[in-house]
């Protein structure tokens, strides 16, 4: 097991987007996922690494040997369908590995190290801190609804739109506004507004083993491009 | 309160950004993701994304009237679609879209409803990067699919994957729900948020 830097990580996602991009899809994809699963069982998340893996074997392998099989329109609609899968797999499957070993507290403080400027690391820190909350005001409002036999679906939209309408924004956006107000003053108590850089108890470094990481997934990129 | 730092963002604009910009995300996600996960309708995503955030949208342009806030969510929702590895041609899309789109609105001060509405349009397209980035590049997406075949089944193959005609429905089918998401917010701003005193 080895702890990476937060900044290495991203450049890892860099440069699997940058290969995914410049690339065309094929057999060199079956070893960069292989890459990516040692890359996962490396920092220690196997689970993260090792499903990922086989469900892109078997798509893989169905792609090439089941799919001549199927004729028409199923036949067509699958094609788009796993060429777009196909692309995006390598990346989402590092960013699941990178998003569940990564704390984001660490996080924050690789983009403080990386100078990054401060209207794009609030905005960031936020949204992170108010996925959860939506989902509990979610929750709140679905109850709220049922309370005026309204339903959030489709076919209670069709029943009674303009009051599926005004019952669900109207407290979802007043809620956040609301939010807003409160996490700005809280955030200015807390002396966000300073103008020294930010300080951070972890203690963020590149190790050797981030300089090898960075080294093999280098070469990762000029082969798939190249080759 | 020092109300502006170095950029003139104030700190209540910046953590507005955010929340909104989570509420963008999730209103794209509700409706999008369905469409994302089925064979037949992967090309619609765009149509779905772009159903539920006009409202969103609306409000925020009123709490953040500033050129930068709208460039600023597109900057943040790039980096987010980076790092939660979503395909290039979606984020760059969306970053594009977002400073278009903040440009309009910001003709008119980003008080003129129709703009408005133009602006949300131009940010709908933002998701379409990946399908476009497909639709010029099928031949090294799926070459690879279709080795077996011979060489007019593999042309006939490679014409029907992304017709024209898909690319135009995708692209009308987006503006129009845009369009409509997109009066529906102004819609609502007037009927409640300006009138509880939200809007400001």
């Amino acid at each position: 097991m080895i702890r990476l830097d937060p900044r290495t990580k991203l450049f890892l996602l860099l440069s699997v987007v940058l290969y995914t991009a410049f690339s065309e899809t094929g057999i060199k994809d079956c070893a960069v996922i292989g890459f990516v699963t040692i890359t996962g069982m490396l920092l220690g998340e196997f689970r993260k690494s090792i499903i990922p893996a086989l469900i892109w074997f078997f798509l893989y392998f169905f792609a090439l040997f089941g799919l001549p099989h199927i004729e028409g329109v199923i036949h067509t609609s699958l094609l788009a369908w796993l060429a777009l899968i196909f692309k995006c797999y390598p990346c989402c499957m590092l960013a699941g590995i990178i998003i569940h070993s990564t704390q984001i507290s660490e996080f924050m403080a690789g983009m403080a190290k990386m100078k990054i400027p401060r209207t794009i690391v609030i905005p960031l820190a936020v949204m992170f801190r108010y996925f959860p909350v939506v989902k509990e005001d979610w929750s709140y409002i679905r109850d709220a609804m049922a309370l005026r036999g309204l339903r959030p679906t489709p076919l209670g939209f069709i029943k009674n739109p303009s009051a599926v309408i005004d019952a669900l924004y109207v407290p979802m956006l007043v809620s956040a506004s609301k939010t807003a107000d409160e996490l700005s003053l809280a955030a200015v108590t807390r002396g966000i507004e300073t103008p020294r850089p930010r300080t951070s108890r972890l203690k963020i470094r590149f190790g050797s083993a981030d300089i090898i990481i960075l080294i093999s997934y280098l070469g990762l990129i000029i082969f798939g491009i190249m080759g | 309160m020092k109300e502006r730092n170095e950029k003139g963002f104030s700190v209540r604009d910046l953590i507005t950004i955010g929340i909104f910009g989570v509420l963008l995300l999730l209103c794209a996600m509700l409706t999008g993701g369905p469409f994302a996960a089925v064979p037949t309708l992967t090309f619609y995503y765009p149509i779905g994304a772009a159903l539920l955030a006009g409202p969103v949208f609306m409000l925020f342009l009123a709490k953040v009237p500033k050129l930068g806030g709208l460039m600023i969510v597109g900057a943040v929702l790039c980096f987010l679609g980076t790092v939660t590895g979503m395909h290039w041609g979606m984020n760059i899309g969306y970053l594009i879209c977002s400073c278009i789109a903040a440009l309009f609105a910001g003709l008119k001060k980003f008080r003129n409803m129709g703009w408005n509405v133009l602006a949300y349009i131009i940010y709908s397209i933002g998701p379409m990067g990946t399908y476009i980035v497909f639709f010029f590049n099928r031949e090294s997406w799926i070459g690879f699919m279709l080795k077996k075949g011979t060489e007019q089944e593999y042309i006939d193959q490679m014409s029907a994957v992304a017709t024209v005609q898909t690319m135009i429905v995708m692209v009308v089918g987006t503006l129009i729900v845009a369009l409509l998401s997109g009066m529906l917010g102004v819609k609502l701003m007037k009927k409640q948020f300006v009138k509880a005193g939200i809007a400001a």
